[in-house]
């Protein structure tokens, strides 16, 4: 017998429990037993039908919100190239009438020119 | 008792003095619509303005997009008649009678018995001189023009103004008699 061998016999001899530990082991499985059970919690995602009708609606979400962000987009860049198109209309007509009133003024300054030197 | 007619008072004149710088478009002019055989109408808000600017990235809007980003309206009501007298001194009067001193100050008055044309140019400006705010009246016997450009303007984009902003001679959207448009 070698040497390990003989501390392994000795470290699994057979020895007696302290005292008092049979009852230390019943008080407490007594006290486990005393606890009572929680029932499984049953969530409403372990339905089956729910799983399968869910699934389905997330996905349809998801993909209708981003067809509706495209949509907002959209509308938002016709919105936009229509107010551009409004903008030049209205600085086109700005910028005529302001160079008519300037034509105008230049005209009224031109004949007033013209009387003082013919006077 | 002194401190609440104080506040009444201060609130009185901020409500006046605003109301005095918003020129509202009367309602006979819309009237005039249904009697113009050419109708044009911009009313654009600050809002739509800045929308429009994000959409001005051609080369040519530079310029226009760098005014357009500080105003806060642009208003355009156009009317083009078939016969003369289809508007009355009344519906320009309307308008006119909102641009009051020293609020607004007439710098261009052009009237011409002869061929009925009369030009007249408003601007508001504030303390420190800027422009705030635009308004023009081109009144002929056959067509009835007032813009009003409400926002920041600085005497380089007057001329510039002037010069169209090289925005393009294509055929401006008109809208036949009746008819009544325009962004909003």
């Amino acid at each position: 017998m070698t040497d390990m061998e003989k501390q392994l016999k000795n470290a699994l001899r057979r020895c007696d429990p302290p005292a008092g530990f049979a009852e230390r082991i019943l008080a407490q499985v007594a006290v486990a037993e005393a606890k009572p059970v929680r029932p499984a919690t049953r969530t409403p995602w372990r339905w089956p039908v729910l799983r399968w009708v869910a699934i389905p609606t997330l996905a349809a979400l998801l993909v209708l919100g981003f067809w509706y962000r495209g949509y907002q987009q959209q509308r938002e860049e016709a919105a936009g190239r229509a107010a551009r198109q409004q903008v030049m209309l209205a600085l086109r007509i700005t910028g005529t009438r302001l160079r008519m009133a300037k034509a105008k003024v230049k005209a009224a300054e031109g004949g007033a020119e013209k009387a003082e030197n013919t006077l | 008792m002194r401190r609440i007619s104080i506040f009444i008072l201060f609130a009185a004149s901020i409500v006046t003095a605003a109301s005095a710088q918003d020129i509202i478009m009367p309602v006979n002019l819309d009237k005039l619509a249904a009697k113009a055989s050419e109708t044009t109408e911009v009313t654009l808000n600050g809002r739509t303005l800045q929308l429009a600017a994000k959409f001005m990235n051609d080369e040519d809007d530079q310029e226009a997009r760098e005014l357009v980003k500080k105003l806060k309206g642009v208003y355009v009501r156009s009317f083009e008649f078939d016969r003369p007298g289809e508007y009355s001194e009344a519906d320009v009067e309307s308008v006119r009678s909102q641009l009051k001193s020293p609020i607004w100050e007439k710098v261009v008055n052009v009237r011409s018995k002869r061929q009925g044309e009369n030009a007249e140019i408003y601007f508001r400006t504030d303390n420190s001189d800027q422009i705030m705010g635009l308004v023009v009246i081109a009144a002929d016997p056959k067509e009835l023009t007032i813009v009003n450009i409400d926002g920041p303007l600085d005497p380089s984009d007057l001329d510039k103004l002037g010069g169209e902003f090289g925005v393009p001679h294509v055929e401006a959207q008109r809208m036949p008699r009746g008819a009544k448009g325009g962004a909003r």
